[in-house]
């Protein structure tokens, strides 16, 4: 097992290293560089700043350099379109935002899903599921951004019951965590009513009803545990999307999440940044992976050998 | 029980909704619409940028609100020499730093040199082109003590110019000309500009800066001038979204917004707090002039005349702009050279005597645009009224906004939407864009007489003539037409009534020093 998880391990260094180096030389063969601007700069301007940023040099050489810099200092160098703040002072600055947002709008769609999903099923065809099943099919079907701006409306122009967008308390939380909850909540819901539903009439289901169980011990003991498989397959990929933080969302709701900078990063051709998220974005991706694959290998032990 | 759940429920709706309309009394909240690059006025070029720097730092001179002339600022008095090359300025020893250090003449010399210095790296540097060997210094060919800035005692700095500029005043009020606080940029380096290093010499200070949220600024208790300043803290909020940011004016979360989204201008046009007032900017269209088909004149000249540009105002503006058929926006002191109006009929004669009657044989021509629904609504516009007027075909290609800046600077394209803001109120800001090979020409144009007459005017000391020869540039354009002016922007913005003492510009940039809110 522990030979297993060093072979894992060390495989995910090779997979970021690729993702670096293509990153870094595919962003620079998109057209228009960090300083193009509308207003054209002088000769002498541009070249003081290409001096300053290193971007005269040769690309094998900015490559090294920038490697180097991320492998012996984790530094992902500075940004190009600000002048104040450093790749990293902007990873770890926004990340924990998005992070935030996240965990806590995946966490209302558990909750909710999971009571939606139970109160549909066992309200199968009766009013509870219509609204239930409405209500998951309008999170579905509906862009973030009708989402968001529907909760904007309802919850701050309407009811004043918080501010329109920004970030800081509590207050500021409720529509974009609720805005991003709900498509997530929808599938929940459904992975749930559908998972009840099939483990409902299963034979060992039956059995224990034969056996004059009650309907909540059966319903808890055996219904549950087999029909969230789907659901927690479902969290692995969601997490995942979710915690990276959503464009529209942050742009909407004026959060400073790290899926806004992203986006404008590409952009202003921020090439640093563009860099440097995509590594922190794949290392958590590869990460995930791992540990799922570990995860694996302890429920089978197959695996491990092969 | 369950009444009881019921009341506590709307119990707390009715304290949050206390929470959420509270109303603060002496700040005002202004969404300058993006995470600023830099406060450092050395480097900065952006307006965003350039609205963060008028609150907080102050120039030799400084702005006035409602004209944008240039008026006393650090600087209490100032002359010029009568070849109008040497200026010299006399600072007043009560202007310090908000850390109580007094600023000097020295101050300004280190800044203007920091500003230039290769190391430093500003865009911007070329602002300081003006000064005697600025230029070169900054293209690392002349020393730092070769740069014409001399400090002739504490409170006396002498300039050299390279040329008589008459606006050397307005760009001494400008975020490059500012000065810096060497004995904080000594101690921190770039941090200088972090909150807890930042030291200012503006009406207002830094108080707090949440990145991509907001900066809050309070009074500055030992700017010059305090007691002119009515406001105790303004707000800059940095939302992107002029959706949402019209959202929170309309919810009195901002009482000031600088733009209106575009699909909303016809709404907010009726509200009574939007204003609209001309911009010091021009929208056009590049003509590629090393294109086979357009560099025929006449060519041009069929095209700026068959296209109607009230049309396009009064059905996709909408906001009062002014139909452009030169090249300067309206600028006082300045008359400007208007061109022909529409003139379908002879358009028609021009694209005949190119060789292309009623349109036969010309080839379908490609408009290029930056993505935006406002850029693409003009260009299908100005694509019908060709085809009905000449019986020409063009197409049009829209591009993300760098692309769209690539292909322009390198000629990958044949028409080409462009737009230009003015940096100070003077033609030159216009006018010198044409020049053989300059950097903002990007239209393949060049003409010797053109080249000749805006260095006329660079070394004209005397006003009047010199707006004469601007005139006779403008002539120049209106005539070859390696562009073809559309319309002059406007500001569409919005501010509550009980802000006072602000006033629309055509620059729309707004130094807050006098402001104040009547609540």
């Amino acid at each position: 097992m522990l030979r297993y998880t060093l072979r894992r391990f060390l495989a995910m260094i090779p997979t970021l290293f690729v993702i670096i180096t293509v990153t870094f030389f595919v962003i620079r063969l998109v057209p228009g560089g960090p300083f193009s601007r509308e207003k054209a700069l002088p000769e002498a301007v541009l070249r003081n700043i290409e001096q300053k940023y290193h971007l005269d040099e040769p690309l094998w050489k900015q490559y090294f350099r920038y490697m180097g810099d991320i492998v012996f200092r984790l530094d992902f160098g500075p940004s190009f379109r600000s002048r104040v703040f450093t790749v990293n002072d902007i990873i770890k600055r926004k990340l924990p935002v998005s992070f935030q947002v996240g965990v806590e709008a995946l966490a209302v769609a558990l909750v909710l899903g999971l009571a939606f999903g139970l109160v549909s099923a066992l309200y199968r065809n009766r009013w509870p599921d219509y609204v239930f099943t409405g209500v998951s099919v309008i999170g579905i079907s509906l862009p973030l951004f009708v989402i968001a701006s529907i909760f904007i409306l309802i919850l701050a122009r309407w009811l004043h019951l918080v501010p329109v967008a920004g970030w800081g308390g509590f207050e500021y939380h409720l529509i974009p965590v609720l805005s991003l909850a709900w498509p997530y909540m929808a599938y929940i819901t459904r992975l749930t009513k559908v998972g009840i539903l099939e483990n409902m009439y299963k034979e060992y289901v039956m059995t224990a009803r034969a056996k004059g169980l009650s309907e909540s011990t059966i319903l808890v003991r055996h219904v549950l545990k087999g029909s969230l498989i789907p659901v927690i397959s479902f969290l692995g990929p969601a997490f995942a999307g979710i915690v990276t933080g959503s464009m529209v969302v942050e742009s909407i709701c004026n959060i400073p999440g790290i899926g806004v900078e992203f986006v404008q990063a590409a952009f202003n051709r921020d090439y640093t940044v563009i860099t440097g998220i995509t590594v922190v974005y794949a290392t958590l991706l590869v990460v995930m992976n791992f540990l799922v694959d570990m995860v694996y290998a302890i429920l089978d032990p197959r695996i491990r050998y092969k | 029980m369950k009444r009881s759940l019921l009341f506590t429920f709307l119990m707390s709706l009715v304290l949050f909704a206390g929470c959420g309309q509270k109303a603060r009394v002496d700040v005002l909240r202004y969404n300058n619409g993006t995470e600023p690059q830099t406060i450092d006025p050395a480097i900065m070029t952006g307006h965003p940028e350039m609205m963060i720097a008028v609150q907080i730092f102050e120039g030799l001179t400084t702005y006035d609100p409602k004209t944008l002339n240039p008026v006393p600022g650090v600087a209490e008095s100032w002359n010029v020499s009568s070849d109008g090359l040497v200026w010299t300025f006399k600072l007043r020893t009560n202007a310090v730093w908000s850390d109580g250090t007094p600023i000097t003449a020295q101050t300004f010399k280190y800044s203007w040199l920091r500003a230039l210095d290769p190391k430093t790296a500003s865009e911007y540097a070329y602002q300081l082109y003006y000064i005697k060997n600025g230029e070169a210094y900054n293209a690392g060919k002349a020393k730092a003590e070769d740069v014409g800035i001399k400090v002739i005692d504490d409170y006396t700095i002498q300039v050299t110019l390279e040329n008589p500029t008459p606006f050397f005043l307005s760009l001494t009020a400008f975020p490059t000309y500012m000065p810096v606080p060497m004995h904080v940029i000594q101690k921190y380096g770039d941090k200088w500009i972090l909150p807890e290093n930042l030291v200012v010499n503006g009406p207002f200070k830094v108080k707090e800066w949440l990145p991509n949220q907001k900066i809050v600024f309070v009074k500055n208790d030992n700017y010059w001038d305090k007691d002119k300043v009515k406001l105790s803290q303004v707000e800059f909020y940095a939302i992107e979204d002029n959706n949402t940011a019209l959202e929170k004016y309309l919810n009195n979360e901002l009482d000031w917004l600088p733009t209106v989204p575009t699909d909303r201008i016809d709404e907010m046009l009726k509200h009574p707090d939007t204003k609209v007032a001309p911009q010091l900017a021009v929208y056009f269209y590049r003509f590629n002039v090393t294109d086979p088909v357009l560099k025929d004149p006449r060519v041009r000249r069929a095209l700026y005349l068959s296209i109607d540009r009230k049309y396009i105002i009064d059905n996709i503006l909408k906001a009062g702009q002014q139909p452009a058929y030169n090249f300067v926006p309206p600028l006082d002191g300045y008359t400007p050279f208007i061109g022909e109006k529409e003139n379908v009929a002879k358009a028609k004669q021009l694209l005949k005597e190119a060789g292309y009657p009623d349109g036969k044989g010309f080839p379908t021509l490609t408009i290029l645009y930056n993505t935006s629904e406002g850029h693409k609504k003009i260009a299908e516009a100005i694509q019908q009224m060709w085809k009905k007027n000449l019986g020409i075909d063009v197409a049009l290609e829209n591009q993300e906004w760098k692309v769209y800046l690539d292909k322009q600077a390198k000629l990958q394209y044949q028409i080409c939407r462009a737009g230009w803001i003015g940096d100070y109120p003077d033609p030159n800001t216009f006018l010198d864009m044409f020049v053989t090979g300059g950097g903002n020409n990007q239209t393949g144009y060049s003409n010797p007489k053109y080249d000749e007459l805006v260095k006329k005017a660079a070394m004209e000391k005397d006003p009047k003539k010199r707006m004469a020869i601007f005139r006779q540039v403008e002539e120049i354009i209106m005539t070859d037409l390696p562009v073809m002016p559309i319309y002059f922007y406007v500001n569409i913005l919005m501010w509550k009534p009980y802000v006072k003492g602000v006033y629309m510009n055509t620059l729309d940039l707004h130094p807050l020093k006098e402001a104040y809110l009547e609540k």
